[in-house]
């Protein structure tokens, strides 16, 4: 036995000296930047989850091909990890639990109200950079949670530009609101309800109800009897909003339809057929808003053989705007980055995209750019663009 | 709107919305006072016989009505089959046929999800444009739920009093053993029940699909809302069931109107709580 082991071990000897090892490797010059998903893909709001993921997908995609983020020599493609937060604060927690503890990420992207305002004490503890793609208001986005950064203009931002020309335009005086029955719903009421007392108009009636409700004509027979001159349709998104607006019309509801949560126009016209004659929509433009915003269609189109839902232009800058970010600070350091944000601006899908809000939310923290007000044409089958308004530059 | 088309409005909400219901919980029932078992994927049965309707009405592109019939006749030849692979053997037995059906819902959703995604899907409108009901406007797909529904319910009843298989299934839920002594052969009226309920479910999707979406989840509001409408009515009771159906599908309506449609559910089951603290076994227990 020991002269077994004693010839083994000269053996490997004789390998080290006349076989040596190749020499180091220089380390690859591409590295990853992992950016957690946590969005919801089943259940009523799964089309929003699903166009958050695609637009991450093809930009990623995008800035990978350009050889990824640059942060001095080193190179980062940027890898995407998901789970399924179906649209519940609970699983949004656990989903960040898992991406922090176990897949070590230190960017995630959070969809939803609820959710993000769940997660955002966790995302603040461990530092880490956060994208709510979600409403939530000033719950979402405060001083409290200095890593989370809206990528979505909210309710209050689409109303403050474009509800005051509606008003000009149709001499609104009467207004209903219904919503989801969550944080983003509540919410949304609420800034409407801040934006619509400034123009000096009555909120004939406010009704919430759970998402996914499957039959909402008892709701809008309420909402409808009080005769409002418009209806806002507050936070229903995915199957939901073109629902609520079949019923609204099939209850012979003839006022205006004002869906001010960015809706996927491909669902809407699916569920709500022609019923979608004259509906208005905030933050959805006609025609593609600018030339970048065309080739985001059409690599779309491209990769997933699917009409393009201009849904997934609302997320398309998120990771070019965090790539500025990142190569701006000069590391990846999550407090560095979010440090560096207010400074970022870059040319996006919709124009001009900044980082504001400081003087509602107390941080600057939410997304900037031009928001669209159109409407549905059901002649021409197609979404025609009435109006594009800005936030103030001090906003 | 003025009070009278408001409260004509309401009421046929509520026509609706218990038409509905009873449809799904009527199979769920018969199940129930037959084999003593509850089938929770009842629910997951009517959602897939309206997936199985959108793949034949719109992707292949047959006629509605056609598509319907194929859809309610695959739907039930999927009956037979369940109860003969699995529920066959676990008649009377509470617990495992919960955990079978419970099962086989998550099995069925689970495909249903692999082979459409996450999209919600869908029918173009069958019966467009809206009539006036004194007052209140509704939609003609409305009308037909109600009619259909009525028509299904109507005849449901007929068959169980009127036929000698419906006979057969009342001895059988009265008391088996004498149903066996009978002559009345138990296996063949399982399978039965089994055809009627699920065909039940798919009538109950070839109604209302136009009129709402489909997505894997639907199945889950038209089983809850059957599970506290057997419950209310009385297990095991076909006329428990549509007085059962029918109040909660007005108090829906109705609290949903004034309120709001969380609020409605909280009051149905408050409503089937203070029931059940008056009668135990429900409204109409064991009355087929």
């Amino acid at each position: 036995m020991r002269q077994v082991l004693f010839f083994t071990a000269i053996v490997i000897f004789c390998f080290g000296v006349f076989f040596p090892a190749s020499p180091v490797q220089a380390a690859s010059p591409t590295k990853e930047l992992i950016l957690g998903i946590n969005t919801p893909l089943s259940g009523a709001a799964a089309p929003t989850g699903l166009g958050l993921l695609r637009a991450l997908e093809l930009s990623s995609e995008e800035i990978n091909a350009a050889g990824g983020i640059k942060v001095g020599k080193d190179s980062y493609l940027i890898k995407l990890i998901t789970y399924d937060n179906k649209y519940d604060a609970k699983e949004a927690v656990a989903a960040v639990n898992k991406l922090i503890y176990n897949d070590k990420v230190k960017y995630i992207v959070t969809t939803g109200g609820t959710c993000v305002i769940a997660v955002n004490p966790l995302i603040t503890e461990n530092k880490i950079f956060h994208i709510g793609y979600t409403y939530g208001g000033k719950k979402a986005t405060h001083p409290g949670a200095p890593y989370t950064f809206r990528s979505i203009l909210e309710p209050f931002q689409g109303h403050s530009a474009l509800l005051p020309w509606l008003v000009k335009k149709y001499g609104i005086k009467t207004i209903a609101v219904t919503s989801t029955d969550d944080e983003t719903g509540l919410i949304q009421a609420e800034d409407i309800e801040q934006v619509a007392k400034k123009l000096g108009l009555t909120i004939t009636d406010k009704v919430f109800a759970p998402r996914g409700t499957p039959d909402f004509t008892p709701m809008l027979t309420k909402l409808i009897a009080k005769k409002p001159q418009a209806i806002d349709f507050g936070s229903w998104a995915g199957s939901d909003g073109p629902l609520t607006c079949k019923q609204a019309k099939e209850l012979g509801y003839k006022g205006l339809f004002l869906y001010s949560y960015t809706q996927s126009i491909p669902t809407f016209q699916k569920v709500a057929g022609d019923y979608m004659d004259g509906v208005f929509f905030y933050n959805i433009f006609a025609s593609d808003p600018t030339p970048l915003a065309t080739k985001v269609a059409k690599r779309y189109e491209e990769k997933y053989k699917q009409k393009f839902d201009p849904l997934v232009w609302r997320n398309s800058d998120v990771l070019f705007v965090i790539k500025k970010a990142i190569e701006t600070a000069g590391t990846l350091d999550p407090t560095a980055v979010k440090n560096t944000m207010p400074k970022v601006s870059i040319d996006g899908v919709f124009g001009r995209t900044r980082i504001g809000g400081k003087s509602y939310y107390g941080i600057d923290a939410q997304f900037l750019f031009p928001i669209p007000l159109s409407q549905y044409d059901g002649k021409q089958k197609k979404l025609i663009e009435l109006y594009r308004g800005i936030m103030p530059a001090d906003f | 709107m003025d009070a009278f088309p408001y409260y004509m409005q309401v009421f046929t909400n509520g026509v609706v919305l218990s038409c509905f219901y009873v449809l799904v919980a009527l199979g769920l029932n018969l199940i129930m006072g037959i084999m003593h078992i509850i089938n929770f994927a009842q629910g997951t049965v009517y959602m897939l016989s309206a997936m199985l309707l959108y793949i034949l009405g719109v992707e292949v592109g047959l006629n509605y009505f056609l598509a319907g019939a194929l859809s309610i006749g695959a739907t039930a030849l999927l009956g037979i089959l369940m109860e003969r692979f699995f529920f066959r053997r676990l008649l009377g037995q509470f617990l495992p046929s919960l955990v079978m059906s419970l099962g086989l819902l998550l099995a069925i959703e689970g495909a249903v999800w692999l082979r459409f995604g996450i999209i919600s899907k869908a029918i173009p409108s069958v019966f467009r444009g809206t009539v006036n009901v004194l007052g209140a406007l509704v939609s003609y797909e409305r009308l037909v739920v109600i009619g259909g529904g009525l028509l299904l319910i109507g005849g449901l009843f007929l068959f169980i009093r009127h036929t000698k298989a419906g006979k057969a299934i009342r001895a059988v839920e009265q008391d088996r053993e004498a149903a066996i002594l009978q002559g009345i052969e138990i296996t063949g009226i399982c399978r039965l029940v089994f055809i009627v309920s699920f065909a039940l479910s798919a009538a109950a999707a070839f109604l209302v699909s136009p009129m709402l979406v489909i997505d894997p989840n639907i199945g889950h509001t038209p089983l809850l809302k059957g599970l506290v409408i057997i419950v209310l009515g009385g297990m095991g009771s076909v006329t428990g069931t549509l007085v059962g159906g029918f109040i909660i599908g007005f108090i829906e309506s109705i609290t949903g109107t004034l309120f709001d449609p969380t609020i409605a559910s909280i009051v149905s089951f408050v409503i089937l709580m203070g029931i059940l603290l008056v009668r135990p076994s429900g409204l109409l227990p064991y009355r087929m």
